[in-house]
C-alpha cells in the first residue's frame, strides 16, 4: 500500500500546484491519474518519487519510500527524452539493471540476458542495434517498458505511455501491464485521455489540484466526477464504459 | 612542411613536449567535452574554464599548488551559477554569462596583483611551446585520472545524461555525479590552460565532440572518435602553429573546427550535402 498524506507542492513562484492530497494506493492495481490540463498529474507523480520539492508524509508498507527507491521504475513523459543521444535501444533498455548493479559493476551476460528477453516481450528484438531516434513514438515506448521490465520494480510510475503511439504498440504495453499487474505490481499512470479510462484502470486518481474522486473506476468515473473536475471545459461526456471519447 | 616539423621534433625537446601535451589535452578534452555537449552543458563548460583563473592566481599569492585554488573556483562557480538559477527568475545562461565574466574580470586583477612569472597573455590564449617536462608530466598523470574516472563511472555518467529522472527516482545520486564531472571539466579546464589558454578551452571541449556526435549512435563510440579527433587536431593545429610560426592555440582550436565543418557537411546524420544535391536536382 502506497499512501499520501497532507502532500503540497507549490512552484518557485509560490503558486500551489497540488494541495493537501490524502490517499493511499493499492499493489495489484493499475491506477490511473487523470485530470485537465495544470491539474498537477504529472506534478503528483514527480512529488511521491522526491523529484521536486513536496510536503507531506509517503510511505509504502509503512516504510518511507526512500527505503525502497531501487524497487521503482519511472518513465517520464518520452517528449522529455532527448531521442538524439547516442544510445541504442538494447542499451537504452539495459538501463533498467543499473539499479541492482551497484556502483562499479558492468553490464554483463546476465544482465545481456534480461535485455534481450524483456527486447522480445515488446516485439522489439530486431531494433535492437537501433539508434533511439529512429523509431517511432509506440516503438520509443514499447523500449521504455521493456526498460522497466529488465528493472523488476515493484512500484512503476508512468507518465503519459499512450501518447502518440500506434494501435498495436498500445495493445502490446496493455498486455505487459496486465501481467505486471497480475504478478503483485503496483502501477500509477498519468494519463490526459478519457476515452479509454475503463480499459485500462482499475482505479482511478481524478485530480484538480485537489483529488476529486478516488477508488475503483465503476464507482468514480462517472460524469459527476468529471464535471467537477473538468469544469466547462468538457463538452462532451461518454457513457461509463468509456467508449466515447471525451 | 611535414619534414620541417619532424625535423623540429627531434632537434628540440620542447617540441617534443609540447606535442605530447598537446595530444594528451586533445584526448581527454575530447572525452569529457561529450559528457559536457549531451548534457547542454557548452555554456558551463565556458564558464568554469574561466572561472578557474582566480583560483590559478590565488594559489600563486598563497603558495601553493595551483591545481588546489583552480578546483576550488570551479566547483565554487559551478554552484554559484546553479545557486542563482534556482533561487531567483534569472534563466541558467544569463547566471552563466554574469558568473563566468565577473570570475575572468576578478582573474585578471589577481593574476596582476600576484605579479607571477606566467604571462597573463599565455594564460588567455596558451603557450604550449612553453611547456616543461613538470607540466608535461602533471597533464599526464592529471589526464590519466580523469580518464580513469569517466571509465570507472562511464554508466552513472551515461544515465545523468541521458535520463537524470529515472536515476534519481531510483535513488541514485545525480547531483554526486554533475558536481564529479564538474571537477572533472576543472582539471581538464586547468591543464588545457597551457596549451590553448582559457579563453579557448571551450573549443577543445566541444568542438571535437560534437563533430564526433556527428557520426554515431553508441556513445561510447562517440567517445573514442571524439578523443581521437581532439587528439589529432592537438597534433595537426600544433604542427600548422610551428611550420607558420603562428599561435598553436588558436591552430589548433581552428583545425577542430575545420573538421566540424566538414562533418557538418558530410556526416550521415547530418547530411547537408544530399540534402543540397537532392534540391538540386528537384
Amino acid at each position: 500500500m502506497l499512501e499520501i498524506q497532507n502532500m503540497s507542492v507549490a512552484y518557485a513562484n509560490q503558486v500551489t500546484a497540488l494541495k493537501n492530497i490524502n490517499v493511499s494506493i493499492g499493489k495489484k492495481k493499475i491506477t490511473g491519474i487523470i485530470g485537465p490540463n495544470g491539474a498537477g498529474k504529472s506534478t503528483l507523480l514527480k512529488g511521491i518519487l522526491g523529484l521536486i520539492p513536496a510536503s507531506g508524509t509517503i510511505m509504502f508498507d509503512q516504510k518511507p519510500l526512500k527505503i525502497i527507491q531501487k524497487r521503482i521504475a519511472y518513465v517520464e513523459q518520452k517528449s522529455q527524452i532527448d531521442s538524439t543521444f547516442p544510445i541504442t535501444v538494447e542499451e537504452c533498455v539495459a538501463l533498467g539493471t543499473y539499479p541492482s548493479l551497484g556502483l562499479l559493476r558492468r553490464v554483463g551476460k546476465k544482465e545481456k540476458a534480461l535485455v534481450k528477453a524483456a527486447l522480445k516481450q515488446v516485439e522489439m528484438s530486431e531494433y535492437s542495434q537501433r539508434q533511439i531516434g529512429a523509431l517511432s513514438g509506440g516503438q520509443f515506448q514499447r523500449i521504455l517498458i521493456a526498460r522497466t521490465l529488465v528493472q523488476d520494480a515493484d512500484l512503476i510510475f508512468l507518465d503519459e505511455p499512450f501518447v502518440g503511439i500506434d494501435l498495436n504498440s498500445e495493445r502490446i504495453i496493455m498486455n505487459i501491464l496486465t501481467k505486471l499487474r497480475n504478478a503483485g505490481k503496483m502501477i500509477l499512470i498519468v494519463h490526459h485521455d478519457l476515452g479509454k479510462v475503463a480499459n485500462y484502470f482499475d482505479d482511478l486518481i481524478i485530480l484538480n489540484q485537489e483529488i476529486v474522486a478516488y477508488g475503483a473506476v465503476s464507482e468514480t468515473f462517472t460524469e459527476e466526477n468529471i464535471k467537477e473536475a473538468y469544469g466547462n471545459s468538457l463538452f462532451y461526456f461518454g457513457d461509463q464504459e468509456g467508449k466515447e471519447h471525451a | 612542411m611535414l619534414n620541417y616539423f619532424f625535423e623540429g621534433l627531434q632537434t628540440y625537446h620542447f617540441l617534443q613536449n609540447a606535442l605530447v601535451t598537446a595530444v594528451v589535452i586533445g584526448i581527454v578534452s575530447g572525452v569529457v567535452g561529450c559528457f559536457i555537449i549531451l548534457r547542454g552543458m557548452s555554456l558551463m563548460g565556458d564558464a568554469i574554464s574561466h572561472a578557474v583563473l582566480p583560483g590559478v592566481a590565488i594559489s600563486y599569492l598563497l603558495g601553493i599548488n595551483f591545481y588546489i585554488g583552480a578546483i576550488a573556483f570551479g566547483l565554487f562557480a559551478s554552484i554559484l551559477i546553479t545557486f542563482i538559477h534556482s533561487n531567483s527568475v534569472i534563466k541558467s545562461d544569463t547566471a552563466i554569462g554574469i558568473t563566468f565574466s565577473a570570475f575572468l574580470a576578478l582573474g585578471v586583477i589577481l593574476i596582476g596583483i600576484a605579479n607571477s612569472s606566467t604571462d597573463l597573455f599565455h594564460i588567455l590564449f596558451g603557450n604550449v611551446l612553453a611547456v616543461q617536462d613538470l607540466d608535461k608530466w602533471i597533464t599526464i598523470i592529471v589526464s590519466g585520472v580523469v580518464l580513469l574516472v569517466v571509465w570507472l563511472f562511464y554508466r552513472q555518467f551515461l544515465l545523468t545524461s541521458f535520463d537524470p529522472s529515472m536515476a534519481k527516482a531510483f535513488g541514485m545520486k545525480v547531483n554526486a555525479y554533475h558536481y564529479l564531472l564538474m571537477i572533472l571539466l576543472t582539471l581538464v579546464a586547468v591543464t588545457a590552460m597551457q596549451t590553448v589558454g582559457t579563453i579557448l578551452i571551450v573549443a577543445m571541449l566541444i568542438t571535437p565532440a560534437a563533430t564526433a556526435f556527428l557520426y554515431t549512435k553508441r556513445l561510447h563510440t562517440m567517445i573514442f572518435l571524439s578523443a581521437f579527433i581532439g587528439g589529432l587536431s592537438a597534433a595537426l593545429g600544433l604542427m600548422i602553429g610551428y611550420v607558420y610560426n603562428i599561435a598553436a592555440g588558436s591552430s589548433i582550436v581552428l583545425t577542430s573546427a575545420l573538421f566540424f565543418a566538414i562533418s557538418f557537411i558530410f556526416s550521415p546524420k547530418q547530411p547537408l550535402w544530399s540534402k543540397l544535391k537532392q534540391r538540386k536536382e528537384n
